[in-house]
């Protein structure tokens, strides 16, 4: 019981930390309002007073106040050399997300705000964990930093203009900054379109099997990734099917996940 | 003049901030909605098929890839070149008239096409019927240097005549999505739309060139944007909104037709 006090304590309060961009959370968090069960929409409006979208930046807005740095680590996910979520420490997002799965399971034992706190974790950190510049693989040092690099427009001589970029920046809002013109509904109609066909394959397995596998996908991208880098404009291009890919599955996994916590 | 005000902040606020390039992100995805909303549901569901998107997610595919390689070629296909009677220049192949019209052709036997061909026509249709239709995209005669498209002002600094427009969509729609902006400009009847689809691309490219003329003396060159009069800032955002309509009811036309056989 002391633990989950302590847990709505930090959630209430505020932290720092970097995550995924709020159009970007939106979306993901679009994609798996429409895919909830009645029963889940029905139990998540309750606790919310709204939709999953319009709560899934609280998480974020929990920034910049001295007692609650900590949760900024909650918005990243560790994998071993296997590329196997194994971890038991409280500054993952991984178990942030089993702690809060466990309060609204059994929510009828926690207060109101502790209940809705978690649930606004598990949108956001769900989301969050699905970023590829939010995997720290053991093995590989650079994905446990936010090194800089640039972007080329691709123009030769004096056309070309070189953008300086972050590892995070990039994938947290480089790439979904391309569709910032649509409302969420719009991306995540799209996302359905693209990925609607493998949102069972998606939503299958639990917290730390969706860990490894977006830890698969981020792997190789180190590969070719290095700090300094020139990114191409080919190269740009060619990454943003991998961002969507990775929204979809968050979009998919959470409303897996809330479906599965109230059937 | 309440609304005059909004639009000069509307101006200053997205000369900072905004990035432009064709009709930019905003404005093509604007015309690609506008476009889904009157395709028939087996033009949208072959469209999905090829592309595993819907049709916005590619509308601004063309600017990304022409600076890279394989795709260099592709950089004169967004506007059209006209001489001083407003005909397209003979025999020019870097025109975006006669690239969809190429296209429509490969594509009336799209079946018989690799799927993959099918999509890359696809994504250039999407880019191309829209371009076409962004006011600064008929590209006049050097013979006629009153249609240079030199810089204006926007709050004293230099602002490509060119990049303006590109950007007009956003600029007259602060704060909107493009699938907003889409539901508030398709509000016409199905016969003005209809009176809107007839015709070619050849029709479209030349009716476009003797009305965006109109343009050049709405905006003048060196003028500043902010302290337009509002009577110029209605009429351009007119302008803007029918020339959008214009590419979303013309594209979701040859898409219908394409996939109607």
């Amino acid at each position: 019981m002391r633990r989950y006090i302590v847990l709505a304590l930090c959630l209430l309060a505020i932290g720092t930390a970097s995550a995924w961009n709020k159009f970007a959370q939106q979306c993901i968090a679009t994609l798996a309002e429409q895919n909830l069960t009645e029963k889940a929409k029905i139990e998540t409006t309750k606790i919310l007073g709204g939709d999953l979208a319009s709560n899934s930046w609280w998480l974020q807005t929990l920034a910049k106040q001295e007692e609650t740095k900590h949760t900024a680590s909650w918005h990243y996910i560790s994998v071993d050399a296997e590329l196997k979520s194994t971890t038991t420490s409280e500054k993952d997002g991984v178990v942030q997300i089993e702690r809060c799965t466990e309060i609204l399971k059994n929510r009828a034992e926690h207060s109101d705000s502790t209940v809705v706190a978690a649930l606004k974790s598990v949108i956001h950190l769900v989301a969050d964990m699905h970023n590829i510049s939010h995997i720290k693989i053991a093995n590989i040092p650079d994905s446990k930093r936010n090194f800089k690099f640039q972007i080329s427009n691709g123009f030769k001589g004096k056309k070309e203009k070189i953008a300086q970029s972050s590892w995070r920046k990039y994938w947290e809002s480089n790439l979904i900054g391309r569709h910032a013109s649509f409302s969420a509904e719009l991306f995540a109609a799209d996302l359905e379109t693209c990925y609607g066909a493998d949102k069972e394959r998606f939503s299958k397995g639990d917290v730390r099997h969706w860990a490894a596998d977006v830890a698969s996908l981020a792997a190789p991208q180190y590969k070719w990734a290095k700090p300094d880098m020139i990114m191409s404009r080919e190269q740009d291009n060619r990454l943003e099917q991998m961002n969507d890919k990775t929204m979809a599955r968050a979009g998919y996994r959470l409303a897996a996940l809330l479906n599965k916590i109230f059937k | 003049m309440k609304r005059f005000l909004t639009i000069v902040v509307v101006l200053s606020t997205l000369a900072v901030t905004q990035t432009v390039k064709a009709w930019n992100n905003i404005g093509h995805a604007t015309i690609a909605v506008i476009a889904e909303r009157h395709m028939t549901e087996e033009a949208k569901e072959k469209c999905r098929h090829y592309l595993k998107h819907n049709l916005p997610y590619y509308s601004a595919w063309m600017d990304y890839w022409r600076n890279c390689p394989g795709f260099e070629h592709t950089t004169s296909w967004h506007s059209v070149p006209v001489d001083v009677n407003n005909k397209q220049i003979k025999g020019e192949i870097n025109n975006a008239a006669y690239q969809i019209n190429r296209i429509c052709k490969r594509m009336r036997k799209y079946h018989k096409l690799k799927d993959s061909i099918v999509a890359d026509n696809l994504k250039y249709l999407i880019h191309m019927v829209g371009d076409m239709h962004c006011p600064t995209h008929t590209k006049y005669s050097p013979d006629e240097p009153n249609l240079k498209q030199r810089s204006v002002k926007m709050n004293g600094k230099k602002l490509g005549f060119h990049s303006y427009w590109d950007a007009s969509i956003g600029y007259y729609n602060k704060g909107m999505k493009c699938d907003h902006i889409a539901a508030k400009y398709d509000t016409l009847t199905e016969q003005q739309i209809a009176e809107i689809c007839e015709g070619t691309p050849n029709d479209w490219a030349l009716a476009n060139a003797e009305q965006m003329r109109e343009i050049y003396t709405l905006l003048p060159v060196h003028s500043e944007v902010t302290t337009l009069a509002e009577q110029n800032h209605k009429r351009m955002e007119e302008i803007v909104r029918v020339q959008a309509l214009r590419g979303g009811y013309r594209l979701a036309k040859i898409l219908n037709e394409i996939f109607s056989k």
